[in-house]
């Protein structure tokens, strides 16, 4: 393999930037040689190093986040990372479409199937947390696809910026948000599924400024456009589906994946496909620890499924955090604990549909919160979704997965939350 | 209504327990909740705690005091929380202990619940609050109680 190439170091959740320590092979020369610890690079931007050094064969440039790392003129056989388990080193890609096929903006209003926003102001690197968490959603959804009548052959990247600086530069940003964005789903997807990348058709598009949002930080962002299924087939073998949207305030002990994964495990072989579209970090000191008590003694407290009234304002005031989210779609908010305590409570405001999910959830808290938004109620029996609390609710279920049965499929089907394909 | 503390426990770790139907079995499962609030689970302990304000009484109050020992912040937010429902000078006595935690959320529910249960011995600790908690929300929280506990 001969240089120059590109590679990605991925910092992973928890890892700092001084925990790095890099090691590299030059075959050509068999020489082996220690970059450095971090500490000895000249400066760090956004919290990753770049900096410079000297092989035996030549001179490279060493700069990590997301950015390319061009070694040259020297061969590398290997390259070696010397550093905790918390860091990566992504492969050179050679899967990923050097030059994915440039097209158009998509018209304003052309839903996304995922939105990844909260660049940094000016930069294109990704951030841990909720783009890695975004990004591996679309790599999941487009293994998936391809054991299903309809596999997905094709995605359209779009990179976007907010309105400071000119339409040249932003156009340029633009479009370096949107190759981060391709590059890492790319290597994630490389990394699922070798061989699948060689078979999608990557397009990659910036929209530069010329579709703002509510916010700048809402407007820094990339979208990523899975091609809409043919009529009247759908999306087979779903039947419908429901878009999500995470709102997270405290990240919980059962990681959002595996509660992700959880849901599919019992709403995807009753029809129902789960879209994840944005996720949010929300910095929302106030709420982490939320009360739900309702204000008013006199009415009715918590009615099952979901209560729409008699909430105080602290609850309806979380509700209100609804950037992104679609009328028909479902807001998953993220907080430390509840008082009362709760592991997930369905109860919002009218025309706000959501639900909260809370540190201590069990992997399935957030599918059996979710049912009651579309309608469900508690069951008497151990292995279905909506085990009663009397029965220890879901930390109590029985023969995981649990169930849906046809009744609780059919109100499912019924809710306005759930979409046609 | 006799129930079993592993029934108890099962009840309280659900995903919504049904407080309003527990509080129904009242003072008698006060010893069991005591035994609760050290579960290992913090999330059971919390509720434990939760339901004992619910019930009330002066053994509630024993069954917080053992609970605010518990060094995660889950379970002493959720006592900072029963404290509005409690009376009496031990639990003024925890609100005042709970009013200077390091965790922000039991200090939140703490101010709430001196709030709840306005009394003049908390306004020292409510006033530093409201200068120098370094949570600015908290802040503002503590200069409302603070007035209304003035006004008493």
């Amino acid at each position: 393999m001969s240089g120059p190439f590109e590679f990605e170091i991925i910092p992973l959740s928890g890892a700092t930037a001084s925990e790095l320590e890099l090691e590299a092979a030059v075959g050509e020369f068999e020489t082996e040689f220690e970059i450095g610890e971090l500490g000895e690079f000249e400066e760090l931007e956004g919290g990753y190093p770049i900096g410079e050094f000297e092989t035996e064969s030549g001179f490279g440039e060493f700069h990590t986040g997301l950015g390319e790392t061009e070694f040259g003129p020297g061969e590398f056989e290997a390259f070696e990372l010397e550093a905790p388990v918390a860091w990566e080193v992504g492969k050179t890609l050679p899967e990923c479409p050097p030059k994915p096929q440039p097209v158009d903006c998509p018209r304003p209003g052309t839903q996304p199937t995922a939105i990844i926003d909260y660049f940094d102001f000016d930069r294109s690197d990704l951030k841990t947390g909720c783009h890695g968490l975004l990004i591996d959603e679309i790599v999941s959804r487009l293994i998936q696809s391809q054991s299903s009548s309809q596999p997905i052959r094709s995605l359209l990247i779009a990179g976007h910026t907010d309105r400071v600086g000119n339409d040249d530069y932003n156009f340029e940003l633009g479009r370096r948000r949107a190759t981060a964005v391709l590059k890492r789903l790319c290597a994630r997807l490389h990394e699922k599924k070798p061989g699948l990348a060689r078979q999608i058709k990557f397009q990659l598009t910036t929209c530069g400024e010329r579709q703002l949002r509510a916010t700048s930080q809402l407007s820094r962002r990339v979208e990523v456009f899975l091609p809409a299924p043919p009529r009247p087939k759908g999306c087979p073998p779903f039947k419908e589906r429901i878009r999500l949207h995470l709102k997270i305030l405290v990240w919980p002990t059962v990681s959002i994946p595996t509660m992700l994964k959880s849901l599919r495990q019992v709403y995807e072989p009753a029809g129902f496909l789960i879209e994840v579209v944005s996720c949010e970090v929300l910095k929302l000191t106030t709420l982490e620890e939320l009360s739900i008590g309702c204000p008013d003694p006199a009415q009715r407290c918590h009615i099952m499924p979901c209560a729409n009234s008699n909430l105080n304002a602290e609850h309806i005031a979380l509700f209100g955090n609804r950037n992104n989210v679609g009328a028909n779609e479902v807001a998953v908010y993220f907080v430390r604990q509840t008082d009362p305590g709760v592991l997930g409570i369905c109860d919002h405001p009218p025309g706000r549909p959501g639900l909260v999910v809370t540190a201590d959830a069990t992997q399935w808290t957030l599918a059996h919160e979710l049912g009651h938004v579309v309608g469900l109620s508690h069951v008497l029996i151990t292995d279905r979704l909506m085990i009663d609390s009397s029965l220890g609710g879901t930390p109590a279920i029985t023969n995981p997965p649990p169930d849906l049965v046809a009744a609780e499929i059919a109100t499912m089907t019924a809710s306005d939350l759930t979409l046609s394909c | 209504m006799a129930i079993s503390i592993n029934q108890l426990r099962l009840r309280l770790g659900a995903d919504e327990p049904s407080y309003a139907t527990l509080t129904r079995l009242g003072p008698a499962i006060l010893p069991q909740l005591g035994l609760l609030v050290t579960d290992r689970s913090t999330y059971v302990a919390a509720n434990a705690a939760s339901l004992a304000g619910m019930i009330g009484s002066e053994q509630a109050v024993a069954v917080l005091e053992r609970a605010v020992q518990n060094p995660s912040p889950i379970v002493r937010t959720a006592v900072a929380a029963a404290l509005a429902r409690v009376q009496g000078p031990k639990a003024a006595g925890l609100v005042s202990r709970l009013l200077t935690d390091r965790d922000k959320g039991v200090r939140k529910f703490a101010i709430r619940s001196a709030t709840a249960k306005p009394n003049p011995a908390f306004a020292s600790r409510i006033a530093a609050l409201s200068q120098n908690d370094p949570q600015p929300h908290l802040r503002a929280l503590a200069s409302q109680a603070l007035s209304r506990i003035r006004r008493v």
